[in-house]
Parts: C-alpha cells; sequence; structure tokens
C-alpha cells in the first residue's frame, strides 16, 4: 500500500479552500441566474435559490424576438435581429447571433494561432537563425504589454488594411495577442524532440513542410492543443478589442452583447438575472473545450511532450 | 558502390576549428572508422559527409560527384544515430518503410523490400509493435533496417551500438560486420570504442583535435602507431608510455631504465605494451623496479598495476603469477617490443 506522508491533510485543506475561493464566483453567477426577481434583488443575499426559474435563460436568448414582437409595428424596416431601444444609442442583437459571432472568431483565432505558432516555433527550434535566441525573446516579450496600452497604433494599422469592423480584423488581432504564448508552447513542445529525427527525415529526403506535418506536429500535440486553449480562451474572454473595434450592431461579440444587454433599457438598470445567465451560457464553450484538452493541456504547459 | 573523398576538409565553429584539413579516401565499399576521443572532430566529419554541418573549406566527393553544394536530402546517404531516432508514432513497419515512401515506390515494391531487410535484421515478428515496446537491441535494428532498405551511395554510423548493453554490443557488432559484408555499401563509422574499431574496420581514421594522425588497417596502426596519441589510444589495456631521457644512448626515466644503445639525444617517450614486459629475478639484467600497486586477475592473465612517480604501469603477466601488492617486482623488455617518441611532437621516432 501507498505510504502517505504525516502532513497529507493540508494538502486538502489548501486546496479545498483554493477550490471554494476559485469557483464561488460561478457558484453566485449561476445561483443568480436561476433566483426569481425578488429573490435576487434584496438586502439579504441567499446562497442557495429558494425558488428556481429559467426564465432569464429563456428571456435572454430569445431576447431579440421578444422585443422584436414587443415592438413589431416600430421596427418592421428595419433587420430583423437588430432592435432600437427607443431612447438609448444602444444597438444590439440577439446573443444566439452573438455567440454565433464571437464562435466564427475563435475558430478563426484557432487556425491562425496553430499555423503561425507552428511555423514560428519549428523555425526557432530546428533552423540555425542568427541571433535566434534574441528574436525569440523578442517575440515573447509582447506577453507584458497590455493590448489597451497600443489601441491607438492597432486603430491606425487595421484602418490602413481596411480590417476595422470586421471579423478578420478581430481574429487578427486576438492572433496577435495570443502569439507571443503560442509560440513560446510550441517552441517547448519541439525542443523536446531529438534533432536527429528531423535530421532522419531530412536524409531520406524529405521536405521542410512534410517534416513539420509527418514527423513534428504527431509528436507535438500537447503542445498544439494548448495552443488551440489558450487562443480559445483569449479570443472568447476579450472584451475590450472587441468594443473597440467591431461597430455594426449584427457584428457585436458576445460578451459586448451581454453587456450591452445587463445595462439596456433606457432606465439604467443593471438586469443582473439577463446578465448572470448570459454569462453561464457564455462559460459553456470554454467549459467544454478545457474539459475535454485538459490532460493535454497541463503536459502542454509543462513542457513534456516527447522523450524517447 | 561510391568511393569517397575528403579533400583539405576544414570545418570552423567561429574561432574553434572542429575538422582541420583532414584527407580521406574512402574506396568502394570499405568499411572506415573514424576512431578518437570525444570533441575530436570525428562526428563534425561525419555530418559534413551527410551535409547536416556546413563544409568551412574543402571538397567532399561522393563517387565522382562533389557533394558540398549539394543538400542533405539529395545526397542519397543514409545515417544511423546514437539515440536510435526511431519516429515513435510509426510502427516499425512504417518506420523502415520511410525512407520508400518519400522515394515514392509502389507499395508491392515497398512491401517485398520491408520483408527482406526485416528478415535481415531479424524483425519479422516485431513489425507491427510501436518502437517503445522494443528493447535497445531491436530498435537499434529497426534503425539500421531503415537506413538500408534504400541502399544508399553511403551509410554513416554515428556511434550506434553506445546506448547498448555490454554483450548486446558484442552481438550487433558481429551483425553489423555480416551486414556489411551482405550489402558491401561503403560505410563510414564514429566510435570512440576502439575495440569496435579494431574489430569492424577495414581501415581506422584515428583522430584528434580535429586532425587525422593516422589511417590505415586497424593491424597497421596496433602495430605501427604513427604518433604517441595513436598508441595510447589503440589497444587493451593500452600501451605503456613512460616519459624519460636518452642520455648516452641510454634511456633514463625516474623509476625505468633501459640500455639499449639508443642513437639519440634528449627527451623522449617509450612505449610498450603491457603484455611485453617481462617479470624477471632480482639478479637477472633488469631495467629498475616498481612497486605493485594492485594485481586483477582476468582468467587468462594477470593485470599488475604499478605506480610510478606520475603515471601508472600495467602489467599483463602470465596467470600463474602470483605478486602481492606492496611488493617489489623487476621488469626487463626488449628494444625490438619498445617504441619511442618525440615528447615535444609526438611523433613516432624509428630508433
Amino acid at each position: 500500500m501507498k505510504k502517505y506522508s504525516g502532513d497529507w491533510y493540508w494538502y486538502y485543506v489548501i486546496n479545498s479552500v483554493l477550490v471554494i475561493l476559485i469557483l464561488f464566483p460561478i457558484y453566485w453567477t449561476f445561483i443568480s441566474s436561476v433566483k426569481k426577481p425578488d429573490e435576487l434583488i434584496t438586502s439579504e443575499p441567499t446562497f442557495y435559490p429558494h425558488t428556481w426559474t429559467w426564465q432569464y435563460y429563456d428571456r435572454i436568448w430569445n431576447y431579440d424576438t421578444a422585443v422584436l414582437t414587443s415592438a413589431t409595428t416600430a421596427t418592421n424596416n428595419s433587420s430583423k435581429k437588430i432592435h432600437k431601444t427607443t431612447g438609448s444609442v444602444t444597438q444590439t442583437i440577439g446573443i444566439d447571433d452573438a455567440f454565433t459571432n464571437s464562435a466564427i472568431v475563435s475558430v478563426g483565432t484557432i487556425i491562425f494561432s496553430i499555423i503561425v505558432s507552428t511555423f514560428a516555433g519549428y523555425g526557432l527550434t530546428f533552423f540555425r537563425i542568427p541571433f535566434k535566441e534574441v528574436l525569440f525573446i523578442l517575440l515573447i516579450t509582447p506577453i507584458l504589454v497590455p493590448a489597451i496600452s497600443l489601441i491607438i497604433p492597432i486603430y491606425k494599422l487595421l484602418k490602413v488594411l481596411g480590417l476595422t469592423d470586421s471579423y478578420l480584423g478581430l481574429i487578427f488581432l486576438h492572433t496577435t495577442a495570443m502569439l507571443p504564448i503560442g509560440i513560446f508552447m510550441m517552441r517547448n513542445a519541439f525542443s523536446s524532440i531529438p534533432n536527429s529525427l528531423r535530421e532522419v527525415a531530412l536524409l531520406e529526403g524529405t521536405s521542410e513542410l512534410k517534416i513539420i506535418g509527418n514527423v513534428m506536429l504527431p509528436l507535438a500535440i500537447p503542445g498544439l492543443l494548448t495552443v488551440m486553449v489558450f487562443a480559445m480562451y483569449t479570443s472568447w474572454n476579450d472584451y475590450v478589442l472587441a468594443f473597440l473595434f467591431i461597430n455594426s450592431p449584427e457584428k457585436t461579440m458576445l460578451n459586448i452583447a451581454l453587456a450591452k444587454i445587463a445595462l439596456g433599457g433606457s432606465q439604467f438598470e443593471m438586469k443582473w438575472g439577463s446578465l448572470t445567465a448570459g454569462s453561464m451560457i457564455s462559460f459553456i464553450p470554454i467549459i467544454i473545450f478545457y474539459t475535454l484538452l485538459q490532460r493535454y493541456f497541463v503536459r502542454g504547459i509543462t513542457g513534456s511532450a516527447v522523450k524517447e | 558502390m561510391y568511393s569517397v573523398d575528403l579533400i583539405n576538409l576544414t570545418k570552423k565553429w567561429g574561432k574553434v576549428t572542429a575538422v582541420n584539413d583532414v584527407n580521406l579516401h574512402i574506396e568502394e565499399g570499405e568499411f572506415v572508422v573514424l576512431l578518437g576521443p570525444s570533441g575530436c572532430g570525428k562526428t563534425t566529419t561525419m555530418r559534413l559527409v551527410a551535409g547536416l554541418e556546413e563544409i568551412t573549406a574543402g571538397e567532399i566527393k561522393i563517387g565522382d560527384q562533389i557533394v558540398n553544394e549539394i543538400d542533405p536530402r539529395k545526397r542519397d546517404v543514409s545515417m544511423v544515430f546514437q539515440n536510435y531516432s526511431l519516429f515513435p508514432h510509426m510502427s516499425v513497419r512504417n518506420n523502415i518503410a520511410y525512407p520508400l515512401k518519400m522515394k515514392k515506390i509502389p507499395s508491392a515494391e515497398q512491401e517485398k523490400k520491408i520483408n527482406d531487410v526485416s528478415k535481415l535484421v531479424e524483425l519479422q515478428d516485431l513489425l507491427d509493435r510501436k518502437p517503445a515496446e522494443l528493447s535497445g537491441g531491436q530498435r537499434q535494428r529497426v534503425a539500421l533496417a531503415r537506413a538500408i532498405v534504400r541502399q544508399p551511395r553511403v551509410f554513416l554510423m554515428d556511434e550506434p551500438l553506445s546506448n547498448l548493453d555490454a554483450i548486446l554490443r558484442v552481438t550487433m557488432r558481429s551483425e553489423l560486420k555480416n551486414l556489411h559484408h551482405r550489402l558491401g555499401v561503403t560505410t563510414i563509422y564514429v566510435t570512440h570504442d576502439q575495440v569496435e574499431a579494431m574489430t569492424l574496420a577495414s581501415r581506422i581514421a584515428v583522430m584528434s583535435d580535429g586532425k587525422l594522425l593516422q589511417y590505415d588497417t586497424p593491424q597497421i596502426i596496433f602495430d605501427e602507431p604513427s604518433t604517441k596519441f595513436v598508441a595510447g589510444f589503440i589497444g587493451s589495456p593500452a600501451m605503456n608510455l613512460i616519459n624519460g631521457k636518452v642520455v648516452n644512448g641510454k634511456f633514463i626515466s625516474d623509476t625505468i631504465n633501459a640500455d639499449f644503445s639508443i642513437n639519440y639525444e634528449g627527451d623522449i617517450t617509450l612505449g610498450i605494451r603491457p603484455d611485453k614486459i617481462d617479470i624477471v629475478d632480482q639478479n637477472f639484467p633488469n631495467n629498475g623496479s616498481v612497486k605493485v600497486f594492485s594485481n586483477e586477475s582476468t582468467g587468462e592473465s594477470n593485470l599488475i598495476t604499478c605506480k610510478m612517480e606520475d603515471q601508472s604501469l600495467i602489467i599483463k603477466a602470465d596467470k600463474n603469477t602470483n605478486y602481492e601488492i606492496d611488493n617489489e617486482i623487476f621488469l626487463n623488455f626488449k628494444k625490438e617490443d619498445c617504441y619511442f617518441f618525440d615528447s615535444k611532437s609526438e611523433d613516432r621516432l624509428k630508433l
């Protein structure tokens, strides 16, 4: 039988506290999304909903349709899903569409990130490039620079490229934001593969692209999946860039839509129920994605992909 | 079949010269071993032939073709690495098939070649396993099979046996020799193990500090080492090298003297193989005495180590002898068994 060290229970005590601290906000969001209005807005908060309701989920998912039906006469000339609230500048779409928008941008970010991180990581690992280490450090330094501090140059750049208010522009920004960590991950993954594998393939006449495809990527899958998780996380959770660079109502991203819905209406009242229900919906893809790839994610971060 | 020529081959890493003006002619079908201690440039030399490193100066020819500028993909050489370098995600069959797939050989022919080769290296029953499920010797066989399956112009091996245990190494050694005999492909083999070099090579190239010291058949290298380094590197146990000087034709060192009537004056290194030293009675005219430091029996002989001032001396004595530690023994050796080396240049002196 395995012997436990004498103070094994500290492991549980400390980790339980950490888990509670980390999960509590999510729990709070969840119970807030299922409480009835009178229990939700109260001076004595309850830690467990006494009566459950799914009305916010129903309302937020069918937000635009509900508004649309109540205001059919006023908005018959605007496009179907867009609604304009009278007396407010808020323009938004339903979160089902916003969900799709965010999904498109996230998938795009994942694809671009994988491609660029793979090539960059491969080159930085196996090619003989002058000042390779310096180059690598320069490539990963932007981790330290918050995107918000570069808003104006980024805006000008997008303007020149004609990519403001477009999915592609946002995909580029999200990809750029996650590349430092992506390149770092892929370089780690490739570094654990012996150089001689590449050399064997080389002597057998394999092109560089085929070496990546046939030999390297199958061995760097944990790293690759980690990059995917990070790309998904970066893109799905972004608020600032999506807020600043997407203006068309029909292209609104999920996080923005949630905020607008929560603050929507002319009364400046926080719609806590709708916001928390929307947040729970927005958690779903991240939770699924992470749960599926969690195993690789840990391996990818610790960088022990392949060792013979 | 192809010959290989290295002509004034030089490789520099910044200011460090890894391979220094090496000239080597390898005949068609020859098995040449590059031998030397680690860091002597032997692996770099081989990688230059493969094209994995760029040549600083000189020329490499495979057959009649100068390959300096030819991409490693097109040199048509194959290489076996010390760590085997099998593709871990592919089965044995796919590992062996890899070179054939890259050459786009039809699959029926691939199948036949894989079967032939796997029979040759006795892997028929393991074709569907992954490398991780194989033992070290089996992995080495897969690496060999992958290298020979497409019949390259030149076969390069970088210390292929050094990751194997001692017994397996001896077995694989004879298998390699047999394989080379059957295939007849020109082979360059890198090792730091002089026993491997002696047993496998048709010719040995001894290297040190990037320079080629001697290039000849194993027997000549053993019998007629051209420098002190070669003499000390070849043979097991190694040749004894005793620093001393010649005064009036007599060899004098701290403990050992020999009245050889040598036609030389000045500092000199005397070399003698352990089995050529006789242990004699005190009364017999001898060349000095030493104290026994240890006495190891190998079954077929006794290895006696004696410590002298700044070096040790190993004597291979008859198995029936028995010399206790700290006993004083008296030595004798003949001039025809001795090698003399210039103390400065380390070159052999024929005296």
